[in-house]
């Protein structure tokens, strides 16, 4: 019996490395962000609006992440049927909404003074427009289904969904018309557009970004296994120390 | 009033913004915990 307590109390109590990871995120956002608005030198075009694409970029990368990390819980909770599946899937998926609309406002906030608009429905934003409502209402299909495994193999569907449009959102600015510009960093191996000075400041917001990402999901799951984590204890509990315990 | 504002402050509107958006999903994980902590205490 005293196992169980021992680590029903561990589960809720926050481990020391979540607790550092935290700190980690605290110096790498004032270093980050210290690099973005001091070091980085103005853009010989945006002059010092350029420092806002540290911020934006930065967050539109994590949220692709996210984005994917979630479509690989869901698929995992499709595949298995394993409640921390779903736990995990829905920690990624709301780190996906926070990012999805932290890159949604920057790019309007960085849209309005270089290109002199907030909002064009072209097919770069309306992609990512369209990705953050399959977001929204992932989480609305969860609110409105109480059966636990209808609603997690639902919403992991749902998920899945926003993961095939991942690529399209992506390529969107080399497909298509639009204000958004091209790729600064191809990952096809063409090149980089960028002086290495701001890439390094860039990568260096996206290292922090990333780290604050994982906070944030090992913060989700941990609170969202309190009521899995017992549960799963219990099973695991051998019958026979029970009874030595008893007599 | 958005043609008023100078470069240093759309940047620093776009920086608040990040911030605020980081503190506000902190305090949402906060009270979720604590929720999660007083349902199970009342089970």
């Amino acid at each position: 019996m005293n196992s169980t307590v021992s680590s029903q109390y561990k589960s809720r109590t926050r481990p020391l490395w979540l607790t550092l990871l935290g700190l980690a995120c605290l110096v790498g956002l004032a270093v980050s962000a210290y690099l973005a608005l001091v070091v980085s030198p103005p853009d010989v075009n945006q002059g010092d609006l350029i420092r806002i694409m540290y911020a934006h970029v930065s967050v539109a990368w994590i949220c692709f992440v996210a984005v994917a990390v979630a479509g690989l819980w869901s698929a995992l909770y499709l595949w298995r049927g394993r409640e921390k599946d779903d736990v995990r899937a829905v920690a990624n998926a709301e780190a996906a909404l926070v990012y999805s609309a932290l890159t949604i406002t920057g790019g309007m906030i960085y849209s309005k003074p270089t290109l002199n608009t907030f909002w064009t429905w072209d097919a770069k934003l309306t992609l990512t427009a369209i990705m953050v409502a399959l977001i929204a209402g992932y989480f609305i299909v969860r609110a409105l289904i109480d059966e636990p495994v209808r609603r997690g193999r639902i919403s992991a569907v749902i998920m899945l969904i926003v993961v095939v449009s991942l690529p399209f959102n992506y390529l969107a600015a080399e497909w298509f018309r639009t204000l958004h510009p091209a790729k600064s960093i191809n990952l096809d191996g063409s090149g980089v557009t960028m002086d290495p000075s701001m890439l390094r400041v860039l990568l260096v917001n996206v290292a922090v970004a990333g780290l604050i990402y994982l906070y944030f999901v090992s913060e989700r799951i941990r609170i969202g296994l309190f009521s899995v984590a017992p549960k799963a204890a219990e099973d695991k509990q051998p019958v026979s120390t029970e009874v030595v315990r008893v007599g | 009033m958005w043609a008023d504002l100078t470069q240093n402050q759309w940047v620093a509107l776009a920086w608040v913004e990040l911030l605020v958006v980081y503190v506000g999903y902190l305090g949402y994980l906060r009270w979720l915990r604590n929720k999660k902590a007083r349902s199970e205490g009342e089970e």
